[in-house]
């Protein structure tokens, strides 16, 4: 019997494959080159790169206190004496004001998202993979919170929980979660239905390990890119609850804050009242072209 | 290992199946909503994927199943490996009936493993080759060391450089290769038997015949018995030494490959051997095998499920289902069909005298 198959068939050696001069990195690795090559992706991370390291290390980058003013220098404009962005309706130094309301903004862009990431992720997967029954229950659930308008929710959470920057961060977090629980339960159900997942489970492999080892990874990268794309729309609805005086009280600096309270002086110094917005501005779009970059680059072939 | 796990001995069959039967039921359209107008309050639609298979696989034999798109071979495998749920039926592994009672689908799938037939979909592609392989032992409860070694080990079997091959992720490698890595993935556990589901169908044909050789090397080395499965009446009749054919989720004629191939006893597998192209130009089909296509599953036809496509149809044949039956020639051969024609006394008029001499099969004639 041996015989016949090996005479039948055609004997070809197995190709050696060539030794490849680099090394093969990893996923990220791969991630990573591709990103540098993207000029988009590099300009908006290195704005958010002087953002952030300027939120962080404002009582050292600011130039002067933010919450002291002086009665003269209120409503100066660009490069009044040493004011090198101007100076608000209480004479406060903008750019100081403005590095220390990138604190509170930056982590209300983030922190809910990352909540979001976390619980509405974990619902998602168990909902992609969990079978029939968990997927209607936790779905149809999310499908309640969407009926409410995003912006309308937040306000009517925060507002009923009394208003605050904890509030706030908790009302756009329970904002976030439907979405990011539908972009995880559909790439969790794409995922599911492919061979591999078969495999591990006629490996032996419980749902847990196989969520582990093989689900998370191959979900992680559509999930990240989504999260990082709502990074903006929590800035801008975190602004938009200051705004209404909603999440954070004065005299904190943040810019929905400011960019509330300066509206009033817009025909005063126009360019100094439009600052916290173009601050929201920038740093939502470096947002964007972030994870625009990292889309492209996260799509790598099977 | 394999011989510590030798249980029944040499003539104990390593697999049985007996009866297995997998119905699915059909929702929305012709199932619940529309089967009340069109049916009334008859039983839901319902899809007769395996409709009551049995065979067994003795031990270090290649098994072949044969048949059609969508007569029910990729789910018996799913069936034969539980990532189905059967309605009904029985597996026993080397005597141990699996399921209550025996031993449990964990260790039945400690020594049967199987293979996809889309080798890119069934490799993990964020994962490195190596892990993707190391997996099943780490599951199985070795340590991470043990299973990294027993990777190693399976990718030398399938004659893959470990440490050229092994850091790569599937993108990275041809379609030949992951279908190797693949095969290696199932090997890391040391299993017994392999379910081989259209492992070769999706290669070229150079590399069909390298993977091929492949298998039957790993076979001989490791002991293995395969159960393969293929559309490909080439591949299986290289590769088997008996042979299954399916026709909508039932076994119409088992056994040896070269009498089978040879002789084959039921009117489908005639007509399924001819339809095969010929290499040699006189020996040109001009009249279609067999006509129609397979009838609906859901609406089956009652009795002999082949009758309304056969050549020899009479009334016995939709009357009842026929049950297989021996070469009434060659009774020891194993050689098995389900057709009248082969029934003594079942009331079809070549009943006992064998399927007619076919100027078709023979080639003969244009």
């Amino acid at each position: 019997m041996a015989d016949r198959e090996e005479t039948a068939s055609v004997a070809i050696a197995f190709a050696t494959p060539r030794p490849i001069a680099r090394r093969r990195g990893s996923y990220w690795g791969e991630v990573w080159r591709k990103l540098r090559r993207r000029p988009g992706a590099l300009v908006g991370a290195t704005i958010l790169g002087i953002i952030v390291l300027a939120a962080i290390f404002a009582p050292w980058v600011a130039p002067y206190n933010p919450d002291t003013g002086s009665i003269l220098s209120r409503l100066k404009p660009f490069g009044y004496r040493g004011h090198l962005l101007g100076a608000d309706e209480l004479g406060r130094d903008m750019l100081s004001r403005l590095i220390y309301g990138g604190r509170v903004s930056l982590l209300m862009g983030v922190v809910p998202v990352i909540c979001a990431t976390i619980i509405g992720g974990g619902f998602g997967i168990a909902a992609g993979f969990g079978g029939r029954l968990a997927n209607t229950i936790i779905m149809r659930v999310m499908d309640v919170f969407y009926a409410f308008p995003s912006v309308l929710l937040a306000v009517a959470i925060t507002g009923a929980m009394g208003g605050g920057v904890l509030d706030g961060m908790i009302a756009l977090t329970l904002v976030f979660i439907p979405p990011m629980c539908r972009v995880t339960e559909t790439a969790t159900a794409q995922v599911s239905g492919l061979d591999f997942i078969e495999a591990a489970r006629s490996s032996g492999a419980g749902g847990l390990a196989i969520v582990r080892y093989h689900v998370i990874g191959n979900v992680l990268g559509p999930v990240l890119v989504y999260a990082s794309s709502l990074v903006s729309v929590s800035i801008l609805l975190s602004a938009g609850l200051s705004f209404l005086g909603l999440s954070v009280h004065p005299p904190t600096a943040d810019w929905g804050l400011m960019l509330s309270t300066l509206m009033q002086s817009v025909y005063v110094v126009p360019w100094v009242c439009a600052l916290p917005g173009a601050a929201i501005f920038i740093t939502s779009v470096s947002f964007s072209l972030l994870s625009d970059g990292l889309r492209a680059a996260m799509n790598v072939r099977g | 290992m394999s011989e510590s796990l030798d249980r029944g001995g040499p003539a104990q069959p390593l697999l049985i199946a007996r009866d297995l039967r997998k119905h699915f039921l059909l929702r929305g359209k012709g199932g619940k909503a529309g089967g009340l107008l069109k049916r009334g309050l008859g039983a839901p639609a319902r899809v007769h994927a395996v409709d009551g298979v049995s065979f067994s696989v003795a031990k270090g034999e290649t098994l072949g199943v044969v048949g059609e798109s969508g007569c029910g071979k990729s789910t018996l495998a799913r069936l034969l490996m539980h990532l189905l749920p059967r309605d009904q039926g029985e597996l026993i592994l080397d005597g141990d009936v699996v399921g209550t009672g025996g031993i449990g689908v964990p260790a039945f799938r400690r020594q049967v493993q199987m293979v996809f037939q889309d080798s890119s979909a069934s490799l993990n592609p964020r994962l490195a080759v190596r892990d993707s392989i190391a997996f099943g032992p780490r599951i199985q409860g070795h340590s991470r060391g043990d299973a990294a070694e027993k990777a190693r080990q399976a990718l030398r079997h399938v004659s893959l450089d470990p440490d050229l091959i092994g850091e790569r992720y599937p993108h990275e490698l041809s379609g030949g290769q992951k279908q190797r890595v693949n095969i290696a993935r199932a090997l890391a556990i040391g299993p017994r038997m392999v379910i081989l589901d259209e492992p070769v169908s999706a290669l070229d044909k150079s590399v069909q015949a390298q993977v091929l050789n492949l298998l039957a090397r790993l076979r001989r080395e490791l002991g293995l018995t395969y159960i393969f499965i293929s559309h490909d009446l080439g591949v299986v009749r290289h590769i088997s030494q008996r042979v299954l054919v399916m026709y909508l989720g039932q076994v119409v004629e088992i056994g040896p490959a070269e009498a089978l191939f040879s002789g084959p006893m039921h009117p489908y597998t005639r007509a399924l051997l001819a339809s095969r192209p010929s290499m040699d130009p006189s020996r040109r089909i001009e009249r279609q095998p067999v006509s129609g296509d397979p009838p609906n599953p859901v609406d089956l036809p009652p009795g002999c499920r082949f009758a309304p496509r056969c050549r020899y149809a009479e009334a016995v044949c939709t009357a009842g289902m026929p049950p297989l039956a021996a070469d009434p020639d060659r009774p020891a051969s194993g050689h098995e069909a389900a057709c009248f024609i082969h029934v003594p006394d079942s009331g079809h008029s070549l009943a006992g005298r064998g399927l007619p001499v076919d100027e078709m099969a023979t080639g003969t004639l244009q």
